[in-house]
């Protein structure tokens, strides 16, 4: 695959992963229980001073499925893509030229798959917890909850994404890629 | 109607063409088949001993990789294109086989009547000429290599059978285009080159055959010196400061032969000569020490005979071609074969460049393990989906080392070729030979060695190797090899042996 298509590729990859996300969060699919999970997840203090003066509960998740939730889905998805083609432009222009040598750039991926955990967890912290609007919306424990599930969803796109978008010469620098590809 | 073509060097500087010409076929520049021959009276001679290593090389290399339904290089590949053959045992004719005989035995000088043997005395010194050795060549004089050689060519020796058979198969409407080359300053070369054309053109004419044969010829006037031989050796073998004196006398004597006596011989004729000479800093009158590396003069006679045979039809004429700048040569100064100005270059810049990243980075990975490489995606690609797996290592391994080796004479050829070639007299902006050889030397003689390894800054210039040519580094050959599926019929080996020769092209695989 040529550079261009493994950046198409890579939108691809990024649109099977968000696309979920975003339909559970921001549609009201009665198959999902409406808001349920939104007001039973996230808003797990009813009794929240920001509450106390709001009689529309719809409104309130409008208000944080818009201001928040899209926003940080968003920022992740752009942050997902900026990751994905700074690896693919770096991979595909290592001076590899001896068998043997994409493996030296293991550590290289892990560094670049710490990088799009760190940013894709600080970035949901910052919109769904640290803002000051919709601050008490949530709570540590759901915090902690969501960046277990963001760790582990990152990962498991990024490493899948990678098998996709690497460079068929530099594949071996992603663990066990050799076994799948 | 199908093409037989077939090219003889003549004499010392004839078996260098011819061993230039395998190198040029390797290129991917020569015909689809050619039958090479060496005429040489000095048979043990180094340059008649190295250009047979490089045929029997090439040969058994090409069959390796030439085997349909085994390791099968495509057509689509221009390395090893030509199917070369050769009279078995008989590579090199030797008109004067199995003796060591002196002119005057040749000539029966004692049965001859007192008349003739005046003749004799007034033609050829009776002390030097009449009792020189003839095991050793001619030593730079065609008189004595012309009067033995048209009395030893006989159609019942198998060298000769091979000729003389080739020309019969234009009777069946076969074209046949012999190509001959020598030099003009030699001895051997000197007297067989006109002798055996004339030959050959009153053969193909008795047999009515001239409009189906085709003659053409390269002629080498002075392109190198030597330092002057020992005082006791100047006698009997030729030098350097006599070559423009003798080649004037030669060129006199082809002027009244081919222009007003017997104007169609050749239809094709290449006269190369070089302005200053290239100085060797060694001499070796003859012999198996006597090995003359390549010489850039001598790729321009290598080429006129690809052109000789790459084109359908032959155009009459005498050619002559001179370089833009004197004491520089560049790209520009190279002939074309094909029409094509730039096939010439493209296909030596490639060959190169495959040699050297094969030798250095893929062979060696190959010849070691193939479990250390097997998950590798270009591993998988020219050799797993293609049938190959690790349990095929071995059976494989012999060809991997001739290529490797291959490989390594072919850098030498043109390492030796550059390096040797430049002097202060001439520079040459063709190639950078020392980005993968070294050229040192030790008391006084030259050397050239392939490196065996190359050095980080080396191949970092890999893509500098071509001069005033923006090419690819070894890492797009690498990225190519991993990117591009081989969809052209190849198999086994050849697979991978055709996709690097692909990546290896200047521009890489687009």
């Amino acid at each position: 695959m040529n550079i261009l298509s493994r950046m198409i590729t890579s939108i691809i990859f990024i649109a099977i992963f968000i696309t979920p996300i975003f339909i559970l969060m921001n549609f009201d699919l009665p198959l999902l229980g409406d808001h349920r999970i939104l007001i039973q997840n996230l808003f797990f203090d009813t009794d929240s001073q920001y509450l106390q003066y709001v009689d529309d509960m719809v409104y309130e998740v409008d208000y944080f499925k818009s201001d928040a939730i899209r926003l940080s889905i968003y920022f992740i998805s752009a942050l997902w893509l900026l990751i994905s083609y700074v690896w693919i432009f770096f991979s595909d222009t290592r001076k590899v030229y001896r068998p043997g040598q994409p493996k030296k750039y293991l550590s290289f991926w892990f560094i670049s798959l710490l990088a799009i955990i760190v940013s894709t967890v600080v970035i949901s912290w910052y919109f769904l917890y640290q803002q000051s609007l919709f601050n008490g919306y949530m709570g540590p424990s759901q915090l902690v909850q969501l960046c277990i599930f963001l760790i582990l969803y990152t990962s498991t796109y990024y490493y899948i994404s990678s098998l996709f978008i690497t460079s068929s010469a530099m594949r071996t620098s992603i663990p066990l890629a050799e076994k799948f590809r | 109607m199908s093409t037989i073509n077939l090219f003889l060097g003549i004499g010392g500087t004839g078996s260098k063409s011819v061993e230039n010409f395998i190198h040029i076929c390797a290129s991917g520049l020569g015909p689809s088949n050619v039958w090479l021959g060496m005429v040489d009276q000095d048979s043990a001679n180094g340059n008649v001993a190295k250009t047979k290593a490089t045929l029997d090389h090439y040969i058994e290399l090409r069959s390796d990789l030439k085997t349909k339904g085994k390791n099968y290089l495509s057509e689509e590949t221009g390395f090893l294109r030509t199917d070369i053959k050769y009279t078995k045992n008989n590579y090199c004719w030797c008109p004067l086989e199995g003796s060591s005989p002196s002119l005057y035995e040749l000539f029966s000088y004692d049965l001859m009547n007192e008349k003739l043997q005046d003749i004799a005395d007034v033609l050829y010194d009776p002390q030097n000429e009449f009792q020189l050795p003839l095991d050793e060549g001619f030593r730079a004089r065609p008189s004595i290599g012309a009067a033995a050689m048209l009395s030893k060519i006989q159609q019942n020796d198998p060298f000769w059978q091979d000729v003389f058979d080739a020309i019969d198969s234009a009777k069946s409407g076969n074209k046949v285009k012999i190509f001959l080359s020598s030099s003009i300053f030699g001895g051997t070369g000197a007297a067989g080159f006109p002798s055996i054309a004339r030959l050959i053109r009153r053969v193909a004419e008795q047999e009515g055959l001239s409009e189906n044969i085709e003659i053409g010829g390269c002629l080498m006037l002075p392109y190198f010196s030597f330092p002057k031989p020992p005082e006791d050796e100047q006698s009997i073998v030729g030098f350097s400061d006599s070559f423009v004196e003798q080649s004037k006398g030669a060129l006199d004597y082809y002027h009244r032969i081919f222009e007003i006596e017997e104007k169609n011989i050749f239809n094709q004729l290449y006269i190369m000569g070089w302005d200053p000479l290239i100085p060797l800093d060694y001499f070796e009158k003859g012999g198996n020490k006597q090995i003359n590396p390549p010489l850039l003069p001598e790729l321009y006679s290598s080429l006129a005979a690809a052109k000789f045979f790459n084109n359908e039809n032959s155009e009459k004429g005498i050619y002559h071609i001179a370089s833009n700048n004197a004491g520089e040569i560049n790209w520009s100064d190279i002939p074309e074969i094909n029409g094509d100005e730039k096939f010439v270059k493209k296909q030596l810049a490639q060959t190169i460049r495959f040699a050297l990243a094969g030798k250095e980075i893929y062979i060696p990975s190959l010849i070691d393990n193939w479990t250390k490489i097997k998950n590798e995606a270009w591993f998988k690609k020219n050799f797993q989906k293609k049938g190959l797996s690790v349990k095929n290592q071995e059976e494989h391994k012999d060809t991997l080392n001739l290529l490797n080796s291959f490989c390594d004479s072919y850098l030498k050829w043109i390492a030796d070729m550059i390096l040797f070639s430049e002097f202060e007299g001439l520079n040459q902006n063709l190639i950078n030979a020392d980005l993968f050889a070294n050229k040192n030397n030790d008391q006084g003689t030259t050397n050239i060695s392939v490196d065996d390894k190359l050095s980080d800054y080396k191949i970092k210039q890999f893509s500098n190797i071509i001069v005033g040519e923006k090419a690819t580094d070894l890492s797009k050959i690498f990225y190519n090899l991993n990117d591009f599926t081989n969809k052209s019929g190849a198999s086994g080996l050849g697979v991978f042996v055709e996709q690097l020769y692909k990546a290896s092209d200047l521009k890489g695989i687009k």
